[in-house]
């Protein structure tokens, strides 16, 4: 029989604590923060650039000028409100908060999917954002400086003017009023591998179309595009096209 | 081989031993946490590199298991370091159960210190508030606690717990970034620890469910040894999860955690009655005959 007593016990437990954790940043596998550094894409022609889409609410706008070389205080400005001025060290989910106050029409929203669109725009690379994502007014204006941008296209993210009463029909070509659900066949940002195989797809078919084996059903198309370093509006076309062609 | 000695007075386990090393780690908890909101606030720029409470908890590396094997990433605000942690918590439970409950864990170790107040206050009523037949079947609601976490985590990919976690909500309450339904689960804790020793570890906590079940397989078990137990239930009555250790041969109650208070080190008057340990008891005959009439207990 092997005895222990409560001093030998609590001595290994924190040697197995302390040299656990020591050994772990020995490995460099001890990380108690995110990196701050978004996935980059694999393929394609944008292969090694850093990807907007893995922008997450935690980065602040140093993180992004850091990562995408977008100038912190520019883009803490672009989205700035008239009550809220963001500074470069704030973090971008403050958005949430920010904009808590401003009404937009329902099913539309500014947050850190708005930084991810506009990261993406201001350096001229793709993204699909999530449906009712906009963008403020002084990100648009920043955007519309840009070289190459499709300016016409910004105004589908614009913030649509918000009457003070209730107004007959609205002449503003505001943003489709969208549910955060994936439409039946349409893919998006949310649409997931278990809403394809809903759709009536099968894992081998989504394989053959994005190229390597689909995540588990929770996972979405974005996310996986993301992890894979694969833009997602190349997967989403593929994968549609799959739908288009199997639906009746 | 080690031979209970029967009849001699136990060597006993200073009380701060324990409680030395669960300030140790709650203070560690509290500095890290702080840190780490300060300087994301920009308040402060300490020289001590801070920790989210997300980092250090070994729980975001169990609720991360799936989503890191089917795809290689980790739940949302889980880092590295969890994962770490899970492993080592992993072989620690392996060997002695849920080790990490009853010496680390600094949500367990507040509402045992709430608990002391509570014993003074109610004396030998304390802890014993709640009907045995319904305490049976509340020990079992931590399981359906811990299926919930881990399904809705796995579902979106975020840590769902977080917005009900009084552990969470007790470091952060100063922060003012609580969910509602956190500080009311906090509340509720803290209120009844004054009637029940440690109730969130015994009714609802997912990760001292998912410790729990080490307890079934462990290496080092409390043992009892009945040629040497007189029986006087002093161990029963230390256990602060209400088992009934003196009619086990080793224990392997799911809510055992592993704090030895039940052992001849501590309650048990009888040295080597009941103790920690791996692989068979071994007695020595005298200490069998002389341990029959060892007196002490207060049955």
């Amino acid at each position: 029989m092997i005895r222990v007593k409560s001093v030998p016990l609590a001595a290994i437990t924190l040697f197995t604590l302390l040299a656990g954790v020591f050994g772990a940043k020995l490995l460099g596998v001890w990380n108690t923060e995110s990196t701050k550094q978004p996935a980059r894409y694999a393929t394609g022609e944008l292969a090694g650039l850093p990807n907007p889409a893995d922008i997450r609410g935690s980065y602040t706008w140093v993180d992004i000028e850091n990562a995408f070389g977008i100038p912190a205080a520019e883009a803490a400005a672009a989205f700035s409100t008239p009550s809220k001025g963001f500074a470069p060290t704030e973090k971008v989910n403050a958005l949430e908060t920010a904009y808590a106050d401003i009404t937009l029409p329902e099913g539309t929203e500014i947050g850190t999917d708005s930084v991810r669109l506009f990261v993406a725009l201001y350096l001229g690379q793709p993204y699909l954002p999530e449906d009712g994502t906009l963008l403020p007014d002084e990100a648009i204006a920043i955007l519309r400086t840009r070289p190459g941008v499709d300016t016409a296209a910004l105004d589908r993210y614009a913030m649509p003017a918000v009457p003070a009463a209730p107004a007959p029909a609205a002449t503003t070509p505001a943003p489709a009023t969208t549910e955060h659900v994936s439409p039946v066949g349409s893919i998006t940002g949310k649409t997931t591998f278990g809403d394809l195989y809903d759709w009536g797809l099968t894992e081998a078919d989504v394989e053959t179309a994005i190229g390597f084996a689909p995540g588990p059903r929770t996972q979405s198309v974005r996310d996986a595009a993301t992890a894979a370093g694969v833009e997602f509006s190349t997967m989403k076309a593929a994968l549609q096209a799959l739908l288009d062609s199997a639906s009746p | 081989m080690i031979e209970a000695k029967a009849g001699r007075k136990p060597a006993r386990m200073s009380p701060w031993l324990r409680r030395g090393v669960q300030i140790f780690f709650f203070v560690l908890a509290a500095v890290l946490a702080t840190v780490s909101v300060l300087g994301e606030r920009g308040v402060i720029a300490l020289p001590v590199e801070g920790a989210s409470l997300h980092a250090i908890c070994p729980f975001g590396g169990v609720v991360s298991f799936w989503q890191l094997v089917s795809t290689g990433t980790l739940v949302k605000k889980v880092h590295e370091s969890s994962v770490v942690l899970a492993v080592i918590a992993l072989v620690l439970s392996l060997l002695f159960g849920p080790v990490i409950c009853g010496w680390i864990c600094p949500f367990g170790s507040v509402q045992e210190w709430l608990g002391e107040l509570g014993r003074k206050l109610w004396k030998k009523r304390y802890n014993t508030f709640v009907p045995r037949k319904l305490d049976r079947v509340l020990r079992f609601l931590r399981y359906g606690v811990l299926a919930w976490v881990l399904y809705m985590t796995i579902m979106t990919g975020k840590l769902a717990f977080q917005d009900y976690d009084p552990y969470f909500t007790l470091f952060n309450l100063w922060t003012g970034e609580v969910a509602l339904g956190g500080a009311l689960i906090l509340a509720a804790t803290l209120a009844l620890s004054l009637f029940v020793e440690r109730p969130f570890c015994k009714y609802a906590c997912p990760y001292g469910a998912f410790q729990g079940i080490f307890n079934l397989f462990r290496v080092f078990g409390i043992k009892r040894n009945p040629k040497t137990c007189i029986s006087c239930g002093a161990c029963d009555r230390a256990c602060p999860m209400n088992i009934e250790a003196s009619t086990a041969g080793t224990v392997r109650d799911h809510q055992c955690i592993t704090c030895l208070k039940c052992t001849s080190e501590s309650a048990c008057p009888v040295e080597g009655a009941m103790v920690l340990a791996a692989g068979r008891l071994s007695i020595a005959p005298e200490a069998a005959a002389a341990g029959a009439s060892t007196e002490g207990g207060s049955k």
